[in-house]
């Protein structure tokens, strides 16, 4: 068909303005028939993992959190975990990097594969999980120290020696925060204001080089303009890292995910995945029922 | 600004700010213009999308008319068939306006932009539909003879041809002068359509075996004048697209 | 609108924001409240007046002296020389001796401990023995640490300042660690969440992040207690320390092996002697050991001001 759109002068006037090897642009009847929605969405299929879920089971004592959840988190892509409050979203990414170990009550059951390899498995060093795999958490929490020395922190307690202005510069960088603080690197990291902390906070996590951040409603305290400034800089950072973001406010989901993943209660207040997809299809056009009413508002 | 205090104001000190920390709940920072780069690039996706089916069109037109002009019922086809991948553009552009609306929350002038461009791609597909016909009817007076020239189609043809290039153009550029001016010579494309339906008629009452012909010109030259319609209501839409007012350019 | 409506509205406008006059009821309370604090301080004020009018013309008239002279039942020559290097190196052995004890264990109990029901006891047994009586501690000291140092063939029938420290150390012991364990729990969780989430152990997050931002609490929970330690009398009445006159040789291990006696202790002994001069010198006395425990708590709260700004 597309033989057929060619002028007898030659190629047709085009101008690319996709991004490369992921769009499918159907051109001809396919295209009203498969409905363009195609057109403009990615298959998630074939992306590359880096954190799949395979039924995992969370317990905070006798009392089941979180169930039966099978997920591919998709690298270098920013993946949204929406849903009511208390629905386990939380309980859900911390334990991806092994956080609730902290909480003694806390146990996994099923595999959450990491690279291929079981993050729950005997011989894994948590401390080692954490270091590859970054958080940023609800409210913005720089330690009490310089601004220069919460960045170098993470790398020193693994083990990094000498001079690391270098490093500092470029986390501060990356994060978009450089400019502003770079005169002021001696002063405290709680002087700052709190989209600024929360900046901060990221440059921190990725001060460790981990492959994946994972960010626990990073925006909820902080005013609409930092939470934009936020969510640029998170699509610049998925260059770079996969990013899994929990979230409450869907429009926020709906800006900066590529993909979400919708958790609901069910009646045993157990968390599980009602649906899980592009972006672009859950909030255009979603397979289930209940997420169509969870995103247009109608419940939740 | 007030003259008298040329210096910057220094920073609040540490009192102020735990001050202000505990009334505002935030310590102040300069405001600094923030971009929104995927709503930007949406919006730029689906102008470049609308450009493309533009110059598609355009380009159908021309063909038409030389098709028209040279009897080339193959061209003709080409158009008719052509129509298929002018519509699935349409169709993406809407899709593009759907899902930024729906993931981007715009507002304002994002909002009004977004809604424009998807009615200019509604008027293009619909050019092109138009187009199509044209073609159709070219198609069927092609094993024949030419009467009187096709009339006033083939400057028809150009003419509007000419005139969506200048719209798209505007639109661009979001020019709203140009955009008037476009809209006021579709007199001139109104002109020559009434000059074609009197002469056609007259050929018609001259002789029964121009009525076949003259009645497929006249159902393509009334598709030539929709297309003018259609190209005046793009240029409304550039011209509320960058005055935000909304204008009759052709009453 | 005519202006004489005006008016009246608002002459009632103004009625209504001035309100029903003036709060007797909050006066009358904070006034209560300035009278106990007038109170309060007034018995304190009497009672330093006190000692202040009867001790200073001792220093007027001896001045360094009395401060380095020895016990002597002469009341023109006695002074709390033996009680002062007492007290000071009392207080250095407690906190040597204490200190790291009681925050380490502090540490453990708050960051490492699991939480369960062994836990739990050993919590509320700490409360409880810091309620114990110090009398009971000094009654500890004698049949423990002094039997100890008799038994290992100690001189002074094992009454040495060691034995007294480790007394002491037993009675603030479980204030060190309460108040240390307060200090490292008001530490906030989203601290230590920061450090795990950045790849630190426990341990580096408790030494590196938790243990510094407690520090200003507990140090100002340990220099209290240890000024509480220097003031205490009971237990060393039993633990050792000398009433009456001593002299030792001097030097170190005398010092530390023999004979000693602590400033309070000099409190009592001459509070008790029959003599009419002995009035002003215990006077004069108290007056050293205020000035000590007040240097004590202003340190306390120096450190505090300091560590809290950060």
């Amino acid at each position: 068909m597309i033989e057929d759109a060619r002028t007898p002068k030659g190629d047709p006037v085009t101008t690319d303005t996709q991004t490369p090897a992921t769009r499918e642009v159907r051109i001809g009847a396919d295209a009203i028939e498969a409905g363009a929605n195609r057109a403009i969405v990615e298959d998630m299929a074939a992306l590359p993992s880096a954190v799949s879920l395979r039924d995992v089971n969370l317990y905070y004592g006798s009392f089941r959190a979180v169930r039966d959840v099978t997920i591919d988190i998709p690298k270098n892509r920013i993946t949204a975990i929406i849903g009511p409050s208390g629905c386990g979203k939380s309980t859900l990414i911390r334990s991806i990097n092994r956080m609730n170990d902290l909480i003694p009550s806390a146990r996994v059951e099923g595999e959450m594969l990491f690279q291929g390899e079981n993050v729950y498995a005997d011989y894994v060093d948590p401390v080692e999980v954490r270091r590859r795999i970054g958080m940023v958490f609800q409210k913005p929490n720089p330690f009490p120290k310089s601004i220069h020395d919460n960045i170098a922190f993470g790398p020193r307690v693994n083990g990094a020696r000498g001079n690391l202005d270098n490093l500092v510069e470029s986390c501060l960088r990356r994060a978009a925060i450089w400019d502003e603080v770079k005169d002021k690197l001696g002063e405290s990291g709680l002087a700052l204001s709190g989209g600024q902390q929360q900046r901060l906070c990221i440059a921190r996590a990725i001060a460790t080089e981990p492959d994946m951040i994972l960010m626990d409603e990073p925006c909820s305290s902080l005013d609409p303009r930092s939470t934009l400034q936020i969510e640029e800089l998170m699509a610049e950072l998925k260059e770079k890292y996969t990013i899994v973001i929990v979230t409450h406010n869907m429009q926020q989901a709906a800006r900066a995910s590529d993909f979400t993943v919708f958790l609901n209660m069910d009646d045993d207040r157990a968390g599980y995945v009602v649906e899980q997809g592009p972006t672009a299809q859950i909030f255009t056009n979603p397979t289930n029922q209940m997420t169509e009413d969870y995103v247009s508002g109608r419940f939740g | 600004m007030t003259q008298r205090d040329p210096q910057p104001h220094p920073a609040p000190d540490r009192h102020v700010e735990e001050i202000l920390r505990s009334v505002e709940g935030e310590i102040p920072e300069p405001v600094v213009p923030l971009p929104r780069r995927s709503l930007d690039r949406e919006e730029r996706t689906v102008k470049e999308i609308l450009l493309r089916m533009g110059s598609i069109i355009e380009e159908r037109i021309r063909l038409t008319v030389e098709a028209l002009e040279t009897h080339d019922a193959e061209k003709a086809l080409f158009v008719i068939r052509g129509d298929e991948e002018i519509n699935a553009l349409q169709v993406e552009a809407m899709d593009h306006v759907v899902l930024t609306i729906a993931t981007q929350a715009p507002v304002a002038r994002d909002l009004r932009y977004l809604l424009t461009l998807d009615r200019i791609g509604y008027e293009l597909e619909r050019i092109g539909d138009s187009v199509a016909n044209v073609a159709k009817r070219a198609r069927e007076v092609a094993p024949e003879p030419p009467l009187d020239g096709h009339v006033s189609l083939p400057e028809m043809g150009r003419l509007t041809a000419q005139f969506l290039a200048e719209t798209m153009r505007a639109m661009t550029d979001a020019d709203a002068a140009a955009a008037r001016e476009v809209a006021v010579r579709d007199d001139e494309i109104d002109a020559l359509y009434h000059r074609a339906v009197d002469r056609l008629t007259e050929l018609a009452k001259a002789s029964p075996g121009n009525v076949e012909r003259a009645m497929r010109l006249l159902v393509a030259a009334r598709y030539l004048e929709r297309v003018g319609d259609h190209i005046t209501n793009i240029a409304e839409d550039v011209v509320f697209l960058s005055s935000g007012r909304r204008e009759d350019l052709n009453p | 609108m005519a202006s004489s409506s005006t008016s009246v509205t608002t002459v009632a406008v103004r009625r209504t924001l001035a309100g029903h006059g003036p709060d007797w009821r909050g006066i009358v309370f904070g006034l209560l409240l300035l009278g106990s604090l007038v109170a309060t301080l007034g018995i304190l004020v009497t009672l330093l007046a006190d000692q202040l009018v009867r001790g200073i013309p001792v220093y007027q008239e001896r001045g360094l002296d009395f401060l380095t002279s020895r016990l002597s039942s002469n009341p023109a020559t006695a002074g709390i020389g033996q009680g002062i290097v007492g007290s000071i190196i009392m207080g250095i052995l407690v906190a040597i001796l204490c200190f790291p004890l009681g925050i380490l264990t502090a540490v453990y109990l708050e960051e490492y401990a699991p939480d369960n029901r062994v836990t739990r006891f050993i919590n509320v047994n700490i409360r409880n023995l810091a309620g114990v009586p110090s009398i009971v501690y000094g009654l500890l000291g004698l049949t423990v640490f002094v039997a100890f140092f008799a038994f290992l063939g100690f001189p002074n029938n094992g009454r040495n300042i060691i034995a007294g420290a480790l007394t002491l150390t037993a009675l603030i012991l479980p204030i060190v660690i309460i108040t240390s364990a307060e200090a490292l729990r008001a530490v906030p969780r989203s601290l230590r969440e920061g450090g795990y989430g950045v790849g630190a152990s426990r341990w580096q997050v408790t030494r590196k992040l938790v243990l510094p931002a407690a520090r200003s609490g507990i140090l100002t929970g340990t220099i209290l207690a240890l000024a509480r330690a220097l003031g205490e009398t009971a237990p060393l009445l039993l633990a050792g320390a000398i009433l009456g006159t001593f002299s030792s040789p001097g030097g170190l291990e005398s010092i530390l092996t023999g004979p000693y006696t602590v400033l309070p202790m000099t409190v009592y002994d001459w509070s008790r002697k029959p003599q009419e001069e002995f009035r002003e010198l215990t006077s004069a006395a108290i007056i050293a050991l205020l000035l000590i425990t007040v240097s004590f708590n202003a340190l306390a709260v120096l450190l505090r001001n300091r560590y809290q700004k950060q």
